[in-house]
């Protein structure tokens, strides 16, 4: 519990300010901020060509087909033995069911380019 | 010097071509309030005029960080905070003081000092507060000497406002205590 008393006190010293400062300190504080700041050369912000913002696109595009292609090998070559099976049956050569998803991942992965080329076109343009 | 608003002021600050002009409205604007936000955590007029100047050159040098998700008075008391926390440390390393311990080599100053005019009350007072840690002493000075709403001294401190009105009053009283011990 705070004494009354003490608390009247230290209500009285509220508005009391017992720190000075030199003559004419305050009057001038913004000049002598200001002139103690140093030199700034603010850099041009840099600009980011068509190229740079369509190319990690491209790339994120071909590691997308490539992994694609190397998941499907991989399960082509976990079901080695089926396609041995189907070739006896007379179905899809390997190597040609592979060539054909090459070509179908190709495909994909140059439609999702344009797509997104077409945009950044449209823009820039 | 034509006065803007504080978005106003803040796309000057962004803009090249009027960032000196509008960081000069801003040294205009809190220099004084800042100036004496420092002199009571520092005591001495020096010290707190070099800190102040710290505080200015580092709002500077960073101005383009700045991005206007806080308020310009918050992001200065900030670095001033920082200053003089900084300041105050080293000082107690210069001293072999630890930070729990009366910073008496401040108290000493007040005394010397030709820029202070209080009288033993006023003393007394100042040697209470400088018996507080220093972010007690910080949000003391600031709700006592500054009156800033708490909602202001959490931003710029980043304590909730519920632990800023506890420190607070925790101050109030320890500092009712020493005053009474003392009188």
């Amino acid at each position: 519990m705070i004494r009354k008393d003490m608390k009247d006190e230290l209500e009285k010293l509220k508005g009391k300010n017992p720190f000075k400062t030199p003559d004419g300190y305050l009057d001038n504080l913004t000049t002598q901020i200001m002139q103690q700041l140093p030199e700034r050369v603010f850099e041009e912000p840099r600009k980011v060509s068509l190229k740079e913002r369509v190319l990690p696109w491209v790339y994120l595009a071909a590691v997308i087909a490539g992994l694609g292609l190397f998941f499907d090998l991989l399960k082509g070559a976990k079901n080695g033995d089926s396609n041995i099976v189907q070739n006896v049956q007379g179905s899809l050569h390997p190597a040609t069911e592979q060539e054909e998803n090459a070509d179908y991942l190709e495909y994909l992965e140059t439609q999702y380019a344009n797509y997104m080329l077409a945009e950044e076109i449209e823009k820039f343009e | 010097m034509q006065q803007y608003t504080e978005n106003e002021l803040v796309e000057r600050l962004r803009d090249r071509a009027t960032v000196r002009e509008a960081f000069a409205q801003v040294v205009s604007l809190y220099g004084e309030k800042l100036y004496w936000h420092i002199r009571r955590m520092v005591m001495s007029h020096e010290d707190a005029n070099d800190l102040l100047q710290n505080t200015f050159i580092k709002a500077w040098l960073n101005v383009e960080f700045f991005r206007g998700d806080a308020k310009l008075s918050t992001w200065l008391y900030r670095i001033a905070i920082n200053e003089c926390i900084t300041f105050l440390n080293r000082q107690r390393t210069a001293n072999c003081l630890s930070v729990d311990d009366v910073d008496v080599f401040l108290l000493e100053k007040l005394k010397g000092d030709d820029y202070f005019d209080g009288d033993e009350l006023q003393l007394n007072l100042q040697k209470a507060v400088l018996a507080l840690p220093d972010k007690q002493r910080l949000v003391f000075n600031m709700k006592y000497f500054d009156d800033m709403k708490y909602e202001e001294m959490s931003e710029a401190l980043g304590t909730s406002v519920g632990a800023l009105k506890a420190s607070y009053h925790h101050a109030v009283k320890k500092i009712s205590d020493f005053l009474t011990k003392d009188a």
